[in-house]
């Protein structure tokens, strides 16, 4: 009979411990400095290098020099850290809050401003 | 004779995850003969190597698999590593044994609380994976990530942890191992899960030889093999007993697996002790020429990938041979001569990993 009650001593804790789970509306998850959310990027320091979208392993990140935008597909952004890595005016950064959902999968565009509207700004 | 029926066992069925068809030759009760067809989560990762270059192909190989991600990476890193005689700093090495052990204790959380949900002992099922939380936190703690981490790279880690923190976790670890000896204690002296596995499936020690079988599969019929007796990496500073068990039955490998989250706790110790100071990389240039056969061990058991190179920075070939794939003539053995109830048990004692062996 003992052979079946090897469990009962961790049931019966259980019962008077508080739960294991976070009740999630009620409390909010606790990020990690290293917690992957989602990328952002300072549009004022971009200098439009495109390093991050030559380096980005799934082809998100989309960088138009002409029309001055950089574009990121959250959808396909494996949050790899590589484009925060090359980066070299380090515009990019990784956010703790994860992407919210959309309707739509699309890529979310920021206009780069020019060198002489970041000078008057 | 009884008159032979062929039942068929997956691909959907309670007690697996992921897809594998197994026609059943049955004689009433009995199981005589076992067809198995694969091939239903292919999704050609192999050919992409074709495609990304060998320093992108890290990630596609981290995503192999959602449970060993890791130790997929490190695998394909060191075969790279390899092929273009990088020597890898101390402490890389070591941070990449701290998370392939941890990768392992998390593997066989998640293998005991599955098998004990598959004998229908949901508290324990529970109770393994409210443990396994701990270690996933861990995880996204270390490395941002609770599942694909993206740490290994070619040439060494892209995370360091810093001392204070691996201080933290060798108290966490034993936080962890404090709540997990009641849980192995059940396993290992319970009336119940020893009643349900005890004498089901068994494999010889000869058929675990003959038939190819690795990692705990083999380890519980009697044979010590474990790839970390290479002493690849930094195992080669930590001296790894492989546990081994001779009944060969599911009750055995069950066994192993309880007993090798205490051996990775106790590795992890002695990483966390051990470790240098130091750089965590070393730069790469140039492209990979030549091929080379790299071998590690996994929770599953040992791991092939062969990598190919041709100068460029895409490979010719990269392949990879995981454990299911080569567990799967040993559980046809196993399944042979025993009772239609007993085959998903039976099936889940070899941890299968479809989309490991499709890829």
């Amino acid at each position: 009979m003992s052979d079946i009650l090897k469990m009962f001593t961790t049931v019966i804790k259980s019962l008077f411990k508080k739960s294991t789970c976070r009740q999630y509306p009620f409390k909010k998850p606790v990020f990690f400095d290293r917690t992957k959310g989602h990328i952002q990027i300072d549009r004022e320091r971009c200098i439009l290098c495109s390093l991050c979208d030559k380096r980005c392993p799934t082809g998100a990140i989309n960088v138009d020099r002409n029309a001055r935008t950089w574009a990121i597909n959250s959808y396909k952004c494996i949050l790899c850290f590589r484009c925060v890595e090359v980066c070299p005016v380090t515009c990019l950064a990784m956010q703790q809050q994860y992407s919210a959902p959309e309707e739509i999968k699309k890529s979310e565009v920021v206009e780069i401003p020019a060198k002489a509207e970041k000078a008057k700004a | 004779m009884a008159k032979r029926t062929i039942v068929p066992f997956g691909p959907q069925h309670p007690v697996l995850p992921e897809p594998i068809h197994l026609d059943l030759v049955l004689e009433d009760e009995m199981v005589v003969d076992v067809l198995p067809s694969v091939g239903f989560i292919h999704r050609g990762l192999e050919l992409l190597c074709q495609k990304k270059s060998f320093q992108d192909m890290v990630f596609v190989a981290e995503r192999i698999c959602g449970i060993c991600s890791f130790i997929h990476g490190v695998g394909y890193c060191q075969g790279i590593e390899k092929v273009m005689n990088l020597d890898i700093p101390k402490r890389a090495q070591f941070l990449r044994v701290f998370w392939g052990e941890l990768s392992r204790v998390h593997s066989h959380l998640l293998w005991l609380g599955l098998a004990a949900d598959a004998i229908g002992f949901e508290s324990l099922f529970m109770h393994s994976w409210r443990v396994r939380e701990k270690v996933l936190a861990i995880f996204e703690e270390t490395t941002g990530g609770r599942v694909i981490f993206g740490a290994a790279k070619v040439g060494g880690v892209r995370i360091d942890i810093s001392q204070d923190k691996l201080d933290q976790l060798a108290i966490a670890l034993d936080e962890i191992q404090k709540e997990y000896e009641p849980l192995a204690k059940v396993f290992l002296e319970d009336y119940t899960v020893q009643h349900r596995w005890s004498e089901v499936g068994y494999l010889s020690k000869e058929d675990a030889h003959q038939l190819g079988a690795v990692g705990p599969t083999a380890r519980a019929s009697g044979l010590p093999q474990d790839m970390r007796k290479l002493r690849y990496g930094a195992y080669e500073d930590l001296e790894v007993e492989p546990i081994v068990e001779t009944a060969g039955d599911c009750y055995a490998r069950c066994v192993v697996r309880v007993k090798e989250i205490y051996q990775s706790l106790d590795l992890m110790r002695r990483v966390i002790h051990k470790i240098p100071a130091g750089e965590i990389e070393t730069k790469v240039t140039g492209f990979p020429q030549g091929e080379y056969f790299s071998r590690v061990e996994q929770p599953r058991g040992e791991v092939v990938y062969y990598v190919k190179g041709n100068g460029t920075k895409f490979l010719d070939r990269f392949r990879v041979r995981t454990p299911t794939f080569a567990n799967i003539p040993p559980l046809l053995q196993m399944l042979k001569g025993c009772t239609l109830a007993d085959v998903p048990a039976i099936v889940l004692s070899i941890d299968p990993c479809i989309s490991c062996t499709e890829r």
